[in-house]
């Protein structure tokens, strides 16, 4: 691997990781408003809150 | 305490985490093109030096991360209040993800500049350290069942793991080090070019401005995951005084049912079996 193949595997690596973390908390909040929504017995009044 | 518990929800409102964001997305966006466009290549190290941009902001962070987590696990001590127990282990979960790039991005660098991908290197051995030492704290916090008994645990744990920070720090002045000695934070001026500087010193500010975005997003998914748990008690709590308990919530899965088939009979003294109590302690911030 050339210089530039570390430096594009290092940028890469980190474009994934905090995307990766990112898209998780997105989903756990998505699944936690769902689920609060459920227990309260009422329909979700607004995306992504 | 008052004071930065104002600011904190005003910073992690809806509308400041989508400010947020956005400067998040503009901060690495001209970290982006200032170290891979514009700084130029090392004299020594050549292209591969660039890498720096992202693995000196990333250990920053790490730092930053577990400076919070103490700060945050003194003030649980002092308060018992569960924001601050939340505060704690974002930071923890932020920090451990930075600590973890900050390892892979120095032994990305480290393969064509020093002919390996690790060595037990004082500052490296130092790092390693740190990361068992926080992956210890999240993996506490699972074992521990009590919130509040997990709270005051993992709050020991963020005060006595920071001690650790200031050796990874100190490690390649206190001890003969293969990695480079500080060219920024050291007695003196900085010993790099300024241009040079200038690329390191935007993906400084725009990393802090990412760990803001993360903390806020992971705090909202913290007061959303306490508001199910809490939730689900009240309405096991409300239907157990009507006689029938539904199972206990996992973190992860479907929605218990709140009455109907599956709850248990009280036992025969009359008896009902005592719940298994998920979610917040009593003293909620």
């Amino acid at each position: 691997m050339g210089d530039l193949g570390y430096v594009a595997a290092g940028y890469l690596a980190t474009a994934l990781a905090l995307g990766g973390y990112v898209a998780r908390l997105l989903a756990r909040a998505r699944r936690a408003r769902r689920r609060t929504a459920a227990l309260a017995g009422r329909p979700l009044d607004r995306p992504g809150g | 305490m008052k004071f930065a518990e104002r600011g904190m929800a005003a910073v992690t409102g809806r509308r400041g985490e989508r400010l947020l964001a956005l400067a998040t997305v503009l901060g690495l966006g001209v970290s982006a093109v200032l170290s891979l466009v514009v700084a130029p290549p090392d004299a020594e190290q050549g292209q591969v030096q660039r890498l720096m941009y992202v693995h000196v902001p990333a250990a920053w962070l790490a730092y930053l991360a577990f400076g919070v987590v103490f700060v945050a696990s003194v003030a649980y001590l002092k308060s018992g209040k569960t924001r601050w127990d939340r505060l704690g282990v974002a930071s923890a979960e932020v920090g451990v993800l930075f600590t973890s790039l900050t390892i892979v991005l120095g032994a990305l660098w480290g393969k064509p500049v020093w002919g390996t991908w690790w060595t037990w290197d004082p500052r490296l051995t130092t790092t390693a350290v740190l990361l068992l030492i926080y992956l210890g704290y999240l993996a506490l916090r699972q074992m521990a069942d009590n919130p509040a008994r997990r709270a005051r645990w993992s709050a020991v744990v963020g005060v006595v793991g920071f001690v650790d920070v200031p050796i990874v720090h100190m490690s390649v002045t206190w001890w003969r080090s293969l990695h480079q000695a500080p060219t920024v934070l050291r007695p003196g001026a900085p010993t790099i070019a300024g241009s040079m500087l200038a690329a390191l010193l935007v993906g400084v500010v725009a990393f802090t401005i990412l760990y803001a975005y993360l903390i806020t997003l992971r705090l909202r998914v913290g007061r959303l995951e306490d508001r199910v748990a809490s939730q689900a008690l009240s309405a096991r709590i409300s239907q157990r005084t009507r006689g029938a308990v539904p199972p206990a919530p996992t973190p992860d899965g479907p929605v218990p049912p709140l009455a109907g088939a599956g709850a248990p009979e009280p036992a025969a003294n009359g008896k009902v079996p005592p719940l298994a109590v998920p979610g917040r302690s009593g003293a909620d911030g």
